[in-house]
């Protein structure tokens, strides 16, 4: 077989890709168990990428790191601190509180059902899970710690690395299997069924008359942006709120004006957990939120037509605060298959 | 099994092939590219001053991304590089839709604080070229791509320091981190931490998006003639990337391509001047 040259792009070379990525995909006979996570009617099948399968053993390598403070530079604050389970993975505060004491920009939003989401963070900067977990890690508001860092401590630990090793087929610690262990155990969060889907289902009675008045104005007013059965359209909007220069929004992304105090519209489910509200958290309550859209945003520059005056009534605001907090959702259990 | 560990066994065949027959011109030629890193005309080393735009700096971070090399053959033919082994990987599309996505090009990843080696860039045609074509960053689908699913011996595989920004999509393709003297008594200022703050030495520079992608056509003849391995080297004058930028301000000193986009434009304008091909050895 003569080399083959690498500028033709050749047969050879297909068919050794071929081969080489039917390895990841497990080359032993007995392939590892894997979990399963059934998620509420009328949501697609949890999407798990091909690259980093649901494996039992991933996925609870996943869990302890995400709780494991040893992953922050003074070893005081684990990804669990700022998404704490009871509040829906979300942490209660307006704006996060990391190593040191030092607070970010942002208000942590709940991770439930996080892996349907197809662009991370408030102004959907991060693209995947798997490199998500790099920023919390060495962002000196949250853990502060060189993913280098990290690595060492975990290769130093007296169980890890025979997990790591157990959950990916011998490779120890490494950005990739760090990183992927997180987003495994991530994508197992999923909402369990709520109120809110016993009633789409046709469950009339599991709404209260209130609650079903609630639901009929926010699917008027409100679900153009917040839609379906994730209460989100995964878009990016603007509304109404104002930014300052030091968070603007998507523009830090895609460094275009226009996107200024445009944000991810976020998923409302399981918002009834995870006051207070908006990306800075400067709404305290649900009943807030409902008196900013109420009076049409604040009329900022670029403010999305559908953020205008509703005139409700106060009944109406507290139907609408009523169907809110019937979204309090609890994260699905997790069953390994055999 | 992968092309990487059956390289070893080609490369044996190749030796056999060779020693068969005669060596002649019309050989292809086993190419690897030798990049070194200079600065104010002397070799590059990490955390050493040097003059830059009429001050001194340092550069304890100097971290750069090629690809697209295409080789310009003086019979017209444009040789275009490919990985050795191409990967696939998880992408997201323009409509923010994930795909599997296979990279081919060759990336060359150079680290010139951790000192550079020649890389491969496998069997190319023997004869004269004309000169080099390639891209100073990562474009299209390939910046939108999982880092972490590339294997880590792949250019694109996660770094450290880091080459991707993680909270976007998207690779730096030039990383500058240093300090420099602001004060103008030789010797570099130390940083104070925060961005763009006058009384800061800090240096730091990162460059990215596919749309900053910078082409870089070098019209330096060089021949290869065949038969055995050849490097084709070639210099980059990091000082020259920056060259016109003024570090008295201090909003020159710091950018991360996000509302500096003059600063980007000068390094884009210079990149063409940082690369010479010093030839074939
Ligand atoms: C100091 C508090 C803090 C810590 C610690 C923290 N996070 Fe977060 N997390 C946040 C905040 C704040 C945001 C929103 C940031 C933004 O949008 O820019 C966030 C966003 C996220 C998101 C995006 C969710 C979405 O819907 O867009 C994920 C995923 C996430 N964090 C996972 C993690 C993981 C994994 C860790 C541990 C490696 C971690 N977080 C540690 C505060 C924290
Ligand atoms: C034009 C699209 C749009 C419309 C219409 C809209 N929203 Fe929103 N909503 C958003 C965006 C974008 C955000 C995030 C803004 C921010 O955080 O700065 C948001 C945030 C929220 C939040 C906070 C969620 C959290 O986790 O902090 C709640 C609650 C909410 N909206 C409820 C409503 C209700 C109720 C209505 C109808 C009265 C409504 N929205 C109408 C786009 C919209």
């Amino acid at each position: 077989m003569p080399r083959v040259p690498r500028w033709c792009g050749c047969l050879l070379a297909a068919v050794l890709v071929a081969s080489a990525s039917g390895c990841d995909s497990g080359g032993s006979p007995e392939e590892p168990p894997e979990v399963s996570v059934s998620v509420p009617e009328g949501f697609a099948p949890l999407p798990v990428p091909v690259q980093n399968p649901l494996r039992a053993d991933r996925v609870a390598l996943g869990e302890r790191l995400f709780f494991d403070p040893i992953l922050s530079r003074d070893r005081s604050v684990s990804c669990g601190s700022c998404h704490l389970p009871d509040l829906a993975f979300s942490d209660g505060r307006a704006r996060s509180v990391g190593v040191g004491g030092a607070t970010g920009l942002r208000n942590a939003p709940s991770l439930l059902n996080v892996a349907y989401r197809p662009t991370l963070f408030w102004d959907g900067g991060a693209l995947f899970l798997e490199s998500q977990a790099l920023v919390p890690l060495e962002d000196p508001h949250e853990m502060d710690l060189p993913v280098a860092d990290a690595l060492d401590r975990l290769r130093q630990h007296p169980e890890y690395p025979a997990l790591f090793a157990e959950a990916f087929e011998g490779d120890g610690p490494s950005i990739q299997t760090l990183t992927y262990a997180l987003a495994a155990f991530q994508r197992t969060l999923v909402s369990a069924p709520t109120d809110f889907d016993r009633f789409r289902n046709g469950e009339t009675a599991a709404f209260s008359a209130t609650e079903r008045a609630g639901f009929a104005l926010f699917q008027q007013h409100c679900a153009s942006c917040h839609a379906g059965p994730q209460l989100t359209t995964d878009g990016f909007e603007n509304n109404g709120i104002v930014v300052t220069d030091e968070d603007p929004g998507r523009e830090r992304i895609t460094f275009s004006e226009t996107d200024r105090g445009t944000f991810r519209v976020p998923s409302l489910r399981a918002v009834a957990r995870t006051a207070p509200y908006f990306h800075d958290g400067r709404a305290a309550t649900l009943a807030e939120v409902v008196d900013h859209y109420d009076r049409g945003g604040e009329g900022t520059p670029g403010q999305s037509p559908r953020v205008r005056p509703l005139r409700l009534q106060p009944d109406e605001k507290a139907a609408i605060v009523a169907f809110l907090e019937t979204l309090d959702d609890r994260p699905a259990p997790v069953h390994t298959l055999p | 099994m992968t092309l990487r560990h059956l390289a070893p066994l080609g490369a044996l065949l190749l030796a056999l092939t060779l020693t068969a027959c005669d060596s002649n011109s019309n050989e292809p030629t086993d190419l690897r590219l030798d990049l070194s890193a200079t600065v104010d005309g002397a070799a590059f080393a990490a955390g050493q001053p040097f003059a830059v735009n009429g001050t001194t700096g340092q550069l304890d971070i100097a971290q750069l991304y090629l690809s697209g090399i295409t080789l310009l053959h003086e019979d017209g033919r444009e040789i275009a590089i490919l990985a050795e082994t191409p990967i696939t990987v998880r992408a997201q599309d323009e409509n923010e839709a994930e795909i599997q996505h296979t990279v081919t090009e060759q990336y060359v990843f150079a680290n010139a604080a951790a000192g550079l080696s020649p890389v491969s860039l496998g069997e190319v045609p023997s004869g004269r070229y004309t000169g080099l074509r390639f891209l100073l960053g990562v474009d299209g689908l390939d910046n939108r791509i999982a880092p972490g699913d590339a294997p880590d011996d792949h250019p694109l595989a996660p770094k450290d320091p880091s080459m991707h920004w993680n909270w976007n999509a998207g690779y730096v393709f030039l990383r500058f981190d240093g300090l420099l003297d602001i004060d103008g008594d030789g010797t570099v200022d130390p940083s104070t931490g925060t961005p763009r703050d006058a009384a800061s030495g800090q240096w730091r520079m990162h460059v990215g998006g596919g749309t900053n992608a910078q082409t870089v056509t070098l019209n330096q003849p060089f021949e290869l003639s065949g038969g055995a391995m050849e490097d084709l080297q070639m210099e980059v004058d990091l000082a020259a990337f920056v060259s016109g930028l003024d570090f008295s301000d201090a909003s020159d000193r710091w950018c991360m391509t996000g509302g500096c986009q003059d600063v980007v434009d000068t390094v884009k304008g210079n990149a063409s001047s940082a690369f010479t091909v010093l030839g074939v050895q």
